[in-house]
């Protein structure tokens, strides 16, 4: 390739202004696009994800071998001894932050009039906000759980809501040991707690981990150690690492094991974002083919002197593509300009989550990875390239004859 | 010493749908290094696809063509293109600049498509060597919008000899021009023929313009018709 025909190809963007004008409005559009549907599905994802391994599941949970698959029936038989030898050892893993115990159970809780089931969570709070930073934030209504805190329990808010139950009021939790023998307890309501998950507001009560075992007779045992990392980059690493420091006694799971139900939503997510994006693609592309069509027909005849004079037929094929690659990258960055400043904007502000009945709120940051933007970018690039290579094909395969006459 | 041009038994033929419009019907012609010639004929009498087939834009439907001691008559595309660049400039009847090119880049440009290549300075001193020649010195950086007619068809002349052709090919030159600014352009293209030894071979209707010419040649409905006067 010359030097002349690259500079004849960038300057032919300026040629039909308005067209290249619009066939760029196309990309930016297109790009910006895909950058906000992004940055709001992946900041929905990371408010998820927070929610979870933050405020609810951790990154990491320690559970005896077997738990996880009766998980549905809460077997409080399969325990584990909650002693510091045991925390300070999976402590001692690489990317590990914080480590925790917690007894969940079943039982009934009941107000005095109505009776219901729930799912229990006998918490550390010596330890919970080492595993789950964000448990705190949770609180739709009354206070949180402290480590000196007796006789009381958190309700999920729909479920403290269907009891008229709030701060202060009493309610009785009943629940059987792993040997069949029946308890009861008082329990003081400190608060409502609340989760992007309904089944969560309808159905938890989390309570003091020395209460929850005095009520399934477990003194000094757990159901789970829930483990915090350093950065989910490093979750399935560090969660073989714990696999085999602890042996075939434990077994161990991610947040995305515990909670396909997440991990479902956020890969439909990106499904979405990619027919999008698909769809988005197709209509620039369109765009695009057009307005090379139109250039092509424009330029017949000097399309026949750069052949008249040697210019090689692929020569003129590449010459129409660099055109393209010009209005693809200027509309790309236009696009990733105004993405990336919507996105920022949002992401800097945050957009606060209504969930139905709750006084408290979570917020969505709305953002995009470098790599995400640089994709988006060079898919801009290399689709503008790809759209014009039928035009540039037909316009390198004129007859030089036939295009001097025109 | 061998002959530049030498067709002979050219044919051409063009399929229109159901019929063939015959174009050329077998033409011998032969022009010799440093000739100015000029072919005249009535409009349709094949002046422009006798010079497409000499110029390597189109081929022939039968005969055969020997340019510059080359058979050309059955090369590809692509070594076409070469013979284009190396032997021969075109000038056309609508200049056929291109717009975002300036004067100078213009000129440049069929030097600038070919692999290697002078190097940078020489070729700008010829660049502008051509442009004083054809009277352009000062507009070396006009783009050819800004540009008269008669100014647009000197800056394709001197396109025309930037790559130092064997042949300049030019069909009706003078078509689009007034007929002072005709005559100028025609001179011009004498004063090269003289100064460049190039050899001119054009076409035209006018008959102003034919006097000017060394050798005259006719055509009359795809055929060489005698009585051609030479100077
Ligand atoms: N691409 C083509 N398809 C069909 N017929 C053609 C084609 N090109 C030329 N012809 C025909 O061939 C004949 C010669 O045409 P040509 O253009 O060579 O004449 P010309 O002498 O240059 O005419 P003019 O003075 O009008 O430019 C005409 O009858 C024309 O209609
Ligand atoms: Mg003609």
């Amino acid at each position: 390739m010359s030097s002349r025909l690259p500079s004849i190809a960038v300057r032919n963007v300026g040629r039909n202004r308005r067209r290249s004008l619009i066939t760029g409005v196309t990309i930016v559009f297109g790009v910006a696009m895909v950058l906000v549907v992004r940055g709001f599905t992946g900041g929905a994802a990371k408010m998820m994800v927070d929610d979870v391994v933050q405020g609810r599941v951790g990154a990491i949970q320690v559970h005896k071998t077997g738990y996880v698959d009766n998980a549905d029936s809460v077997p409080t038989r399969l325990n584990l001894p909650y002693d510091e030898a045991l925390r300070a050892k999976m402590l001692a893993v690489p990317h590990v932050k914080g480590v925790t115990g917690r007894l969940t159970f079943n039982g009934l809780v009941s107000n005095g009039s109505q009776q219901t089931m729930f799912i229990g969570r006998g918490m550390d709070q010596a330890h919970e906000l080492e595993a789950c930073p964000k448990a705190r934030t949770l609180v739709a209504k009354g206070e949180p759980l402290e480590a000196q805190d007796g006789a009381v329990a958190m309700l999920g808010f729909e479920l403290g809501e269907s009891f008229k139950v709030g701060p202060g009021s009493m309610v009785t939790l009943q629940s059987t040991s792993p040997g069949g023998r029946s308890n009861a307890l008082d329990l003081k309501v400190k608060g409502l707690t609340t989760s992007t998950f309904p089944f969560e507001n309808k159905r938890v009560v989390t309570l003091p981990l020395a209460t929850a075992q005095a009520l399934v007779g477990l003194d000094g045992r757990v159901t789970e150690y829930v483990v915090a990392i350093d950065d989910l980059e490093h979750l399935d690493e560090t969660a073989d690492t714990l696999r085999a420091t602890l042996g075939p006694e434990f077994e161990v799971h991610t947040w995305r094991e515990l909670q396909p139900f997440v991990r479902d939503i956020i890969a439909r997510q990106v499904f979405v974002l990619g027919a999008i994006a698909f769809v988005l693609f197709v209509i620039v592309l369109t765009g695009i083919i057009n307005t090379m069509l139109m250039s092509v027909f424009e330029r017949v005849r000097e399309i026949g002197t750069l052949l008249a004079v040697g210019v090689r037929r692929r020569q003129v094929m590449v010459m129409f593509l660099i055109e393209a690659a010009v209005i693809g990258a200027l509309g790309g960055a236009a696009g990733v300009a105004l993405g990336r400043a919507v996105v920022g904007y949002f992401g800097w502000r945050g957009i606060p989550f209504k969930l139905s009945g709750v006084s408290g709120s979570n917020v969505m940051y709305p953002f995009n990875t470098l790599q995400f933007t640089a994709a988006a970018f060079v898919v801009a690039v290399l689709g503008a390239v790809f759209a014009a290579l039928w035009p540039a094909w037909r316009a390198s395969r004129l007859n030089p004859v036939e295009a001097l006459r025109s | 010493m061998p002959h530049l041009i030498e067709l002979s038994g050219i044919k051409k033929s063009y399929q229109l749908g159901l019929t063939e419009v015959v174009a050329l019907r077998g033409v011998d012609l032969t022009v010799d290094v440093g000739e100015f010639t000029v072919v005249t004929g009535p409009s349709g009498s094949g002046k422009t696809t006798l010079l497409n087939i000499i110029g390597c834009l189109d081929r022939a439907s039968a005969g055969k063509y020997v340019l510059d001691g080359i058979d050309v008559s059955d090369r590809d595309f692509d070594d076409l293109a070469d013979v284009r660049n190396q032997k021969i400039g075109f000038i056309f009847q609508n200049f056929n600049l291109i717009p975002v090119l300036n004067v100078a880049e213009n000129i440049e440009f069929p030097c600038s498509v070919r692999p290697g290549g002078e190097d940078a300075a020489t070729l700008r001193a010829r660049v502008e060597k051509l442009a004083d020649e054809v009277g352009l010195k000062q507009y070396l950086h006009h783009k050819p919008d800004e540009l008269s007619g008669g100014q647009r068809q000197r800056v394709a002349i001197a396109r025309a000899l930037i790559t130092r052709p064997r042949l300049v090919l030019a069909d009706e030159p003078t078509a689009n021009l007034d007929s002072k600014t005709s005559d100028q352009i025609i001179d011009l293209m004498l004063q090269l023929n003289k100064l460049e030894g190039v050899t001119f071979l054009f076409s035209t209707h006018d008959p102003r313009v034919v006097k000017h010419a060394r050798r005259a040649l006719a055509i009359s409905d795809g055929q060489m018709v005698d009585g051609a006067l030479a100077h």
